[in-house]
């Protein structure tokens, strides 16, 4: 038997295992789709209804309003400005106009990190996911949760366009203290509405999510 | 060691591989994953089944659970105002102070206007009115206009009554005692004892039918003075059978005590009436006694 048949005989029996772990996998995959599917939350239509909390107003009995609870207001994609938006698409899920709730590729590549580089751990999450998880999942690490959080936004991108994705991503996303949701976040920081951020400003404020305290810019500014 | 399926030379292979079965298999394994990978139609897939399910599944987590907290915290306070709302609205239609105290809640509170408190104070029995605040500063509160609305707090059993001004701040602060409180709400002091126990009244009983007697032979002004609401006591279930006059003349005012027997209970009812208006009433009541029996100087009953 020459090189050329074994390297063959090789090749087919790599091809073959790796077919059959495959097949293996997406079968385990179906049956645990079709066992979670009844675990999932129900997804509310439309997504700002739920996002969009109306503040409890307290006031004397003059009618003098005296203070307010709670409430966020929502912002429309459009109201935001641009430099904002494409910073944090940057910054969160350059790919976010392509895929569909999912980054395959980056799922591989983290997949391969987490496996083999130890003590590394590469997150992969889409806004469409991030999105699914803010609104419905505990913080949890855990891989049941992670694989309810991917079905979530594969429904999200079914049910909801791209722009309403973003903006309902941007309305909650977590900047810090008493700036949840851009809106809440450029006043907080900039004492300016979403729509009047420059560059440099949108560009600081695209960096909080990843650590809104260490990057809080009013208490460190050097590192914001 | 060499398996039997393997094929021994490179035409084996080829023929193995380039089956028709072969081909079409793989042609269609690479034409899925070519237009998954562009398409991303398992994705598309997935979520219209799970859009699909999305009605019968539950309403559970992060957002769904604060919604829900949220509506179940708004519809208590919508309740809370509501109860308050109607609570205010009784209060402010109430006709006596009784009626303010009886329409708030343990631990709540209401609001009524200056001029409306002043209106159900003048119709409490002046003994009660007195131990609620002095009339003295409620004139000067209310002549120097900044007392707007008064605000009654129930704390414990005890009631606060705050005088307030335009911008809610408070002017005076009266602590009002539960057995007061209980006296104000049906309207009368009552204590549920005899006159015989009551050691103010020890030297001056009279039989109702005589005490009312002389007080009708009064000026009008001076019956006025001393018992200014009779009215109230036409209200007391039972039969008043003997009035005393406190020997104690507080602030200008004397106490009168009212001995009602109601089933065999007896209690005593106070009011108070000026000192003046009082002594005039005594001295009709001894020099009744004198023209009718004189063997009773004084016109005391003896218990």
């Amino acid at each position: 038997m020459n090189g050329a048949v074994r390297l063959l005989r090789y090749t087919g029996a790599l091809c073959t295992g790796a077919l059959a772990v495959s097949g293996l996998l997406a079968v385990l995959a179906t049956v645990v789709f079709f066992s979670s599917v009844g675990q999932l939350p129900r997804v509310p239509e439309p997504l700002r209804r739920i996002i969009e909390t109306p503040p409890t107003e307290i006031f004397a009995a003059n009618g003098e309003r005296v203070f307010q609870i709670g409430g966020r207001t929502y912002v429309s994609l459009n109201q935001i400005s641009p430099h904002l938006v494409q910073a944090i698409l940057a910054v969160e899920d350059h790919r976010f106009w392509d895929h569909k709730g999912i980054n395959k590729l980056r799922i591989l590549k983290a997949l391969w990190i987490t496996l083999f580089s130890r003590g590394r751990v590469q997150g992969a999450s889409t806004i469409t996911q991030q999105l699914a998880k803010n609104l419905f999942f505990s913080f949890e690490r855990t891989y049941t949760r992670k694989f309810k959080e991917l079905l979530v936004a594969l429904q999200i991108e079914t049910q909801f366009s791209k722009q309403e994705i973003l903006e309902a991503y941007l309305n909650q996303i977590y900047f810090g203290p008493g700036a949840q949701g851009v809106g809440a976040a450029a006043q907080r920081f900039f004492g300016k509405s979403a729509g009047q951020l420059n560059l440099a400003e949108a560009s600081l404020l695209a960096g909080l999510p990843k650590s809104p305290t260490r990057y809080n810019p009013l208490r460190h500014f050097e590192q914001a | 060691m060499t398996f039997s399926f393997t094929p021994p030379t490179l035409m084996g292979y080829r023929q193995r591989i380039l089956t028709g079965r072969s081909v079409v298999v793989a042609l269609v394994f690479i034409l899925a994953l070519s237009t998954e990978l562009h398409f991303s139609w398992i994705e598309s897939l997935a979520g219209a089944f799970l859009l699909s399910t999305n009605d019968r599944r539950p309403e559970s987590g992060a957002i769904w659970e604060q919604g829900h907290l949220s509506e179940s915290a708004q519809n208590a306070l919508s309740q809370h105002m509501n109860r308050r709302q109607d609570i205010q609205r009784e209060v402010r239609r109430a006709a006596t102070m009784g009626q303010v105290i009886g329409g708030i809640e343990a631990g709540g509170g209401a609001m009524i206007s200056a001029a409306h408190f002043l209106e159900l104070y003048r119709k409490l029995p002046p003994v009660l009115s007195q131990e609620i605040a002095s009339p003295y500063a409620l004139l000067a509160y209310w002549s120097s206009e900044k007392w707007q609305r008064t605000f009654f707090d129930f704390q414990g059993a005890g009631l606060a009554i705050y005088l307030l001004d335009a911008h809610s701040q408070v002017l005076r602060r009266f602590d009002i005692g539960a057995d007061l409180v209980d006296h104000i709400r049906i309207g009368e002091v009552a204590i549920q004892t005899g006159l015989d126990q009551l050691g103010d009244f020890s030297n001056h009983i009279f039989p109702a039918e005589r005490f009312f007697a002389a007080l009708n032979a009064l000026p009008a002004s001076v019956r006025e003075a001393a018992l200014a609401q009779p009215a109230d006591l036409l209200k007391v279930s039972g039969t008043i059978r003997r009035v005393g006059i406190s020997n104690i003349s507080s602030a200008g005012a004397v106490d009168l005590g009212f001995e009602v027997e109601d089933a065999g209970v007896l209690k005593v009812i106070l009011t108070q009436g000026s000192t003046t208006a009082i002594s005039r009433l005594r001295w009709v009541l001894e020099h009744q006694d004198d023209s009718k029996n004189g063997s009773l100087p004084g016109g005391e009953t003896r218990p």
